[in-house]
Parts: structure tokens; sequence; C-alpha cells
């Protein structure tokens, strides 16, 4: 029998960031209701006043996800061979569920300081963290993803129109893909056909900075 | 690696963890269980593109006066009632400082960010205590009168003071008493989560009234 300890090192192991999905598995809507159960149930939430709404999407409205994916477009600072812009893909936002975290748009609790946007904010990082670690134990990846498109007008109007979410560059705090995640280089946009380069199987991530050069302890030597 | 696809497990980890502000400092938490806290926190925590927005100050009870400080420094005022956050008492606290060192906070954006990776490290520092039988309590109620917080800004090395202080949380031995005696001052604070329980007064709204199925 495992103790508490051994299963969470084996939790927090499985969770990675993913951007690839093997959308010919399904993951079934009682999977998401589950660990959104688990979430109400036991995520901390100062004084349980809660500030975002979550909006869940499967892939019932192709056109809606794939607006969803060119919102998370952004631009990247390298050119294409042909002069333009490059943009990089989230493919986080292709994955078979995506929670969209709506802040001081149609949250329950009117957002009307700076605290309570900081409250909201920090809460949607436990919550995200919370489901993700749900998910994964249950056997599912998650991908975070928070580029968010200032100019992509076609989905901007269009996440304005279908989630009622004005002005989404500013109100969606986080986009959280769920589902089955595959460790490739590309996947096959649904709604275009076309494929789509994941790219952080083809970048190197940046190394974290050394525990020591942000973590300071101020205790007695003779623990 | 063993399987983890256990809903028992999981569900006894979640159960384990809640909010504590009372604490039992009778019983000793060696530097080590933080620095296990810490180091999986470090190693695994989702960090967008790994770069660390964040400055943790971990802080024992060998300086109790600055422990009492953060103390009087995390309090409640409001126009009816004053209440103490007795979170910040536990054995250990960590404090979450903005890290302007490495990352530039030049958008709100970039804030933005920030403060999604503190409630993500948040969350990992409660569970990862949970799962070595330690409890916590999170606390982000500052009283910005506090004729004594230049004092400890000092100690804590913090030169832009509030601004740069975003949320505590406190580690230890967590019980479930209706107060505990300040070890600075030798006097009884009230814990206030035991007289006015968040879940009797003001439970959480249903889920399907943030939670919405398109």
């Amino acid at each position: 029998m495992r103790n508490n300890k051994e299963y969470y090192n084996d939790l927090v192991n499985s969770r990675q960031q993913y951007d690839c999905w093997d959308l010919s598995k399904a993951v079934p809507k009682e999977d998401i209701d589950y660990i959104l159960e688990q979430f109400h149930r036991r995520a901390a939430v100062k004084q349980n006043r809660i500030k975002y709404k979550i909006n869940v999407l499967d892939w019932s409205d192709p056109e809606l996800r794939n607006d969803i994916f060119n919102f998370t477009m952004c631009e990247e600072d390298g050119l294409n061979p042909d002069g333009t812009c490059y943009k990089s893909p989230n493919a986080q936002t292709l994955a078979h569920w995506i929670l969209v975290f709506d802040v001081d748009g149609n949250s329950l609790t009117k957002i009307t300081n700076n605290e309570l946007y900081e409250d909201a904010l920090v809460e949607v990082g436990i919550a995200a963290d919370f489901i993700s670690h749900s998910a994964a134990s249950i056997g599912l990846q998650t991908g975070f993803c928070r580029c968010l498109s200032k100019d992509q007008w076609k989905s901007i109007n269009s996440i304005n129109e279908k989630l009622d979410i004005s002005n989404p560059s500013d109100k969606i705090a986080l986009i959280l893909g769920i589902g089955h995640g595959l460790e490739q280089k590309s996947m096959i946009n649904p709604y275009t056909g076309e494929s789509v380069r994941t790219w952080s199987r083809v970048l190197p991530e940046r190394r974290k900075l050394p525990m020591e050069k942000y973590v300071t302890y101020y205790c007695n030597d003779e623990y | 690696m063993m399987n983890i696809d256990n809903k028992e497990y999981y569900n006894d980890l979640i159960n384990l963890r809640k909010q504590y502000d009372c604490w039992d400092l009778s019983k000793a938490v060696p530097k080590e269980d933080i620095e296990y806290i810490l180091e999986q926190v470090h190693r695994r925590a989702a960090v967008k593109q790994n770069e660390i927005k964040y400055k943790l100050k971990v802080i024992d009870w060998s300086d109790p006066e600055l422990r009492n400080d953060i103390f009087n420094y995390c309090v409640s005022k409001e126009e009816t009632k004053t209440h103490s956050n007795g979170q910040t008492l536990a054995h250990w606290l960590i404090l979450f400082q903005i890290n302007r060192d490495f990352f530039s906070y030049n958008t709100r954006d970039d804030f933005n960010d920030a403060m999604l990776e503190y409630g993500i490290a948040l969350d990992m520092i409660a569970h990862s205590a949970a799962s070595i039988g330690l409890q916590s309590g999170f606390c982000r109620c500052f009283y910005k009168g506090y004729e004594n917080k230049y004092r400890m800004f000092d100690k804590l090395n913090m030169p832009n003071g509030e601004n740069d202080f975003i949320v505590a949380v406190g580690i230890g031995h967590g019980i479930e008493a209706p107060n505990m005696i300040n070890p600075y001052t030798g006097e009884k604070i009230k814990t206030w989560s035991r007289w006015e329980p968040e879940h009797v007064h003001n439970p959480k709204p249903d889920i399907n009234s943030y939670v919405e199925f398109m």
C-alpha cells in the first residue's frame, strides 16, 4: 500500500504541459464532470466568493473552437520566409475539452477594485493547478494557455458573441485544455484539416532559475 | 512509474487539505519538510516559459518579533470589525514577493501571468504539505496602516514594501481549536474561522452558477 507522499510524487510527476492531443480517443463528459466536482468541493477560494466564470467547451461547435485557437495565435519575434511576422500556435486549445476562465466579465463576484482582481487571478491559478492534478488522477493531461491575441478580430467577435465575453484579451484569465495528450511535434486542427506545429516539442524551453535564486530562508540553522 | 489512476488516493489527498488558522506549536516541523515541499514546487509547478515571477521568503520562529510584525500586518480591518489571521502564526510561513530581479513587470499581461502562477504555486504547496501530513493556511489580508511595517519590510529585504508583498501561506501542524496563543505576546488570539466558519455563514454558490457547459 502506498502512502500519501508516494502517491503525491507520482501524481505531480504525471502532470506536465501538453499541446498535442489524440482526438481519436474520446473523453466523456463524465470525466470533466468528475474533475469539476472535485474542484468545486475542495479548491481554495477566499471567503468562498467565486470570482470567475468557467466556460466548458467540447468540439460540438468546431468553428468556435477554431476561433479560440486563432485567438491564442501570438506573434513572436521571428519572421516567416515571406517576411511576415511568425505567429506561434497554442494547440493546448485544440484539446478534447477546454475551460475558459472569465474574470471580471461574468463572474458571480463583481470585481470592484484591484485587490479583488488580484484575488481573482491568484484563485484562477489555484483552480488551474487543482484541475490539472484532478485530470492527472484519472489519466488525462492538460495544457495551460495565456497567450491571448489583441488583434484577431474574427475570433474576438466570435468569443464575444458566443461566450458573451466582451474584450476577451482582458477578461479571459486562462484557457486550459484537457484530454489525451500526445508528445508529438504536430497535430491536425480538426476544423481546417491543416497540420499545426506544436512548438513546445520543437523549441527548447528555457530552464528554470536555480531554486536558491528565488527562495530565501529566514530560520534558525539548528533545525 | 506507479499507476496514479486511483480516485481513492486522490480523494484522500484533497480531503486532507483545508484551510487552517490555528496551530499546535508544541510539535516541531523540521526544515527538511519545508525543503521537500519547495522542491516539489520548484520541480513541477507550472511556470509559463519557465520564468520564475516570485521570490519566496521562508520564515520560522527564530525571529519572533518579525513573526509578530507579520501577524499584525496580516489583519483584516473593516468598518465594523477587525480580525486577525492566525494562519501567519504557523510553524513556518512562506511569503510570496514580486520578483523584479528576474522578470520584467512591464505590462498588465506580465502582472496577470504572475498572479496566476502565484496561485498555481500556492495550490502545489498546500497539497505537497498535505501529502506529508502537514496543514496550511492562506492569507491575503493586509493592514497597510500597521505602524511597524517598515521594520518588517527591512528585515525581509523588501524595498518596495507592500507593493511587492502578494500572499502568505502558513504551514504546520494545524488544529481545529477556537483560539491559540501568539508566542511573541503570550496573548490569546481568536481563530475566527472556527467562530464564523465560511462554510456555514458564506457557503460556496452552486457549481452551475459559475460553470457553464457550452
